[in-house]
C-alpha cells in the first residue's frame, strides 16, 4: 500500500470519527413534530421519520413575455398587476410545476422538452414578461450548451406545447433568463456546466428577437452573474455579481466586451453596510430604480437574520429600506411588473431543513407583506418564476 | 386475522428489520455520507432518507440479504442528489454549511487530513464515491461495482485516475 493510500485512509478515518453515537442529532429522541403522520418505528430510530425530500436538481424558467414562435418581437403589452400563476422548480421534485400564485395549488406540470442520452439534461431557467408567454432554457453537458424554448399558459394555467425558440444552441449553461416588458429582447447569464473539465467562460447576453442579433459580454471565470433583468423597453440590462457583491447595469446597445469594463455599478453591498451580501436584484420597468435584497455574512457563513429588501434610486444613488424579512430571504422572484417580490424566507442555517421556508409576497410600493401557503415547498424551497 | 391485522403485523416486522439494520449499520452509513457531503447534518438527513426508502421498499425486496447493499447505494445516490442540489442552490445564493475539511469548520483539527480531504473534494463526484467505498469501507472492487451499478473495470480505472490526481494535487507518489 502506498503512502498516499495510507494518508487517504487516515483522513477518511479521522473525519468519520467525528461522527459518534453521542453526537448524532436526536438519535433516540422522540420523533420531531411534522405535518406528515409519522410511521411507527422502533425506539432506536424513532426520530428518523420526517419524510425528507431528497434534494435534487433545479430547473429555472425565465420569464419571457411574449415569445417567439418565429423570429420577431414577443407580444407583451405590459404585465398584469398580479400574475395568476407561478412556475416553481421545487428542489427535489420534477418536473416544473405550474401553481396558482395565490393558493399554491398545483395546476399542471411542465415537462422538459429535451431528453438525455449520456449527457445530463436540465431545465435551468424560465422567464416571462406577461405571465402568459414564457421562455425556457434547457442545458446539456458534453458538450456544455443550452437551448431556448417557448411555451404559453392559458387562462387555466395549462401549458401549451413547448417548442424550440428558433435559435442555435448557446455555449454554457443558461441559468438566469429575463424578458423585456415589450417582449422584444431576452437577456441571460451563463455559467459552466456542472462537472465540465474545460468549461466555456461565463458571459451575459442580450438577444434582440426582432433582428435576431445577440451581443455578449464576458465575465470572469470565477464571477458568474445572477439576477438578470431588463427594463420594459429592453434598453438596460441589470445583473448582480458576488465578489465584490454589487449590482451593475449595462446599456443593451453596448458593444461586446468584458462586462466589468462596460456599464456601471449602481449598488455596492459595502455602501449599505459591512459584511453584507446582495442575494437578488431587479431593475424597475422604467429603469429608474433597482430593488435588491441583502443579508449579512461573517467569514463566509451567512446569517439567518438581518436581511433587508431595499430600493435604490438610480438617479440619486440613495437607497431606502422596504422590508426586513424575519429570516434569510434566500430565493426570490419578481413579478413581471416588478411591483411585487416573492420571498422565500429561511429561518434555519442548514441547507436541508425540517420545515419549508416561509413564502411571502411583498408589495414594493407599500411594503405590505402577505404570507402565502408554503406547504408545497420542499425543505430547501423552490426556484420560482412569477 | 383481518387484513388490517395482517398489515399491522407486517408493519411491525418491517419496523423491527429496519430498526435492527439501523442499530448495526446506521452510524457507519452516516460516516460514509459525511465523507461524501462534508457535513454531518446533511449526512444524517441522507441516511434517514435511505432508511425511509428502505422501509417502503422492504415488502418488495426479494433478497433481504442484500439490504446493506441497497442501503449503501441509497446513501451514495442521496449524497449525489444533495451535491447536485447544492451546486444549484449555491448559484442562487443558498449557502450550505462548510464541509468538515474546510478552514471554516472546526470539526477536523489535523491539517494533513484537511488537505487530503480537500483534494478529494476536488475529484469528480463518481471518483469520490468510489474512493470512499474503497478506502473507507474497504469494499472489494466487485462490491463497489455492484453498489454503483458499474463494471469492475470502471472501478479499477477510476481508482487509478483518482490516485493519480491526488498524487499530483498533494505532491505525493501514488
Amino acid at each position: 500500500m502506498s503512502r498516499l493510500e495510507d494518508r487517504l485512509r487516515d483522513a477518511y478515518q479521522g473525519a468519520a470519527a467525528t461522527v459518534t453515537p453521542a453526537n448524532i442529532r436526536g438519535l433516540g429522541e422522540p420523533a420531531a413534530q411534522t405535518a406528515t403522520p409519522p410511521v411507527r418505528l422502533g425506539p432506536v430510530w424513532g426520530r428518523w421519520l420526517t419524510p425528507l425530500a431528497a434534494a435534487a436538481a433545479v430547473a429555472a424558467v425565465a420569464i419571457l413575455a411574449a415569445i417567439l414562435v418565429s423570429p420577431g418581437p414577443l407580444s407583451p403589452k405590459g404585465a398584469s398587476a398580479e400574475p395568476k400563476f407561478l412556475i416553481a422548480d421545487v428542489i427535489g421534485a420534477r418536473p416544473f410545476e405550474i401553481r396558482d400564485a395565490a393558493t399554491g395549488a398545483l395546476v399542471a406540470h411542465l415537462t422538459s422538452p429535451a431528453r438525455s442520452g449520456r449527457s445530463a439534461v436540465d431545465t435551468t431557467s424560465v422567464a416571462t414578461a406577461d405571465g402568459r408567454h414564457y421562455v425556457m432554457a434547457v442545458y446539456t453537458t458534453r458538450p456544455c450548451r443550452s437551448r431556448l424554448y417557448q411555451f404559453q399558459l392559458d387562462d387555466r394555467g395549462q401549458p401549451s406545447a413547448v417548442t424550440p425558440l428558433a435559435r442555435p444552441a448557446v455555449p454554457g449553461e443558461v441559468y438566469d433568463l429575463a424578458v423585456s416588458g415589450n417582449g422584444q429582447k431576452i437577456a441571460y447569464a451563463t455559467i459552466a456546466c456542472t462537472g465540465e473539465s474545460k468549461p466555456p467562460p461565463p458571459y451575459l447576453a442580450v438577444t434582440n428577437l426582432v433582428t435576431q442579433r445577440t451581443t455578449r459580454w464576458t465575465l470572469p471565470a470565477d464571477g458568474p452573474a445572477g439576477s438578470v433583468s431588463l427594463t420594459a423597453d429592453g434598453s438596460l440590462l441589470c445583473y448582480s455579481v458576488g465578489q465584490p457583491s454589487v449590482v451593475r447595469v449595462i446599456p443593451a446597445g453596448s458593444a461586446p466586451g468584458p462586462a466589468a469594463a462596460l456599464g456601471r455599478t449602481v449598488v455596492r453591498a459595502a455602501d449599505v453596510g459591512a459584511h453584507l451580501y446582495i442575494s437578488f436584484a431587479v431593475v424597475s420597468p422604467d429603469g429608474g430604480a433597482v430593488y435588491f435584497t441583502t443579508y449579512p455574512h461573517r467569514d463566509g457563513i451567512f446569517s439567518s437574520s438581518g436581511g433587508q429588501v431595499r430600493v435604490q434610486d438610480l438617479a440619486t444613488g440613495r437607497s431606502r429600506l422596504v422590508h426586513a424579512p424575519a429570516g434569510k430571504a434566500g430565493v426570490i422572484a419578481a413579478d413581471p411588473s416588478a411591483r411585487h417580490l416573492l420571498l422565500q424566507i429561511q429561518t434555519h442555517q442548514r441547507l436541508i431543513n425540517r420545515q419549508p421556508p416561509l413564502l411571502a409576497r411583498l408589495d414594493l410600493a407599500t411594503g405590505k407583506v402577505t404570507y402565502l401557503p408554503n406547504g408545497w415547498l420542499g425543505p430547501i424551497g423552490a426556484i420560482i418564476r412569477w | 386475522m383481518t387484513r388490517g391485522g395482517q398489515l399491522a403485523r407486517h408493519s411491525e416486522a418491517a419496523d423491527d428489520v429496519v430498526a435492527s439494520l439501523f442499530r448495526v449499520h446506521g452510524l457507519n452509513l452516516i460516516r460514509v455520507a459525511l465523507l461524501l457531503t462534508g457535513d454531518q447534518a446533511t449526512a444524517e438527513d441522507v441516511v434517514q432518507d435511505a432508511f425511509l426508502g428502505f422501509h417502503r421498499a422492504l415488502p418488495r425486496l426479494r433478497d433481504q440479504d442484500k439490504a446493506l447493499s441497497y442501503l449503501r447505494a441509497s446513501v451514495v445516490n442521496g449524497c449525489r442528489s444533495v451535491q447536485r442540489a447544492r451546486g444549484r442552490a449555491l448559484r442562487r445564493r443558498v449557502e450550505p454549511e462548510p464541509p468538515v475539511w474546510s478552514a471554516e469548520s472546526a470539526v477536523l483539527a489535523e491539517q494533513d487530513r484537511r488537505d487530503v480531504l480537500a483534494a478529494v473534494a476536488r475529484l469528480p463526484a463518481r471518483t469520490r464515491e468510489i474512493m470512499v467505498l474503497r478506502y473507507y469501507l474497504d469494499l472489494p472492487q466487485e462490491e463497489i461495482a455492484a453498489t454503483l451499478g458499474i463494471s469492475r473495470g470502471t472501478v479499477s480505472s477510476t481508482i487509478s485516475r483518482g490516485l493519480a490526481a491526488l498524487s499530483r494535487d498533494l505532491k505525493e507518489e501514488p
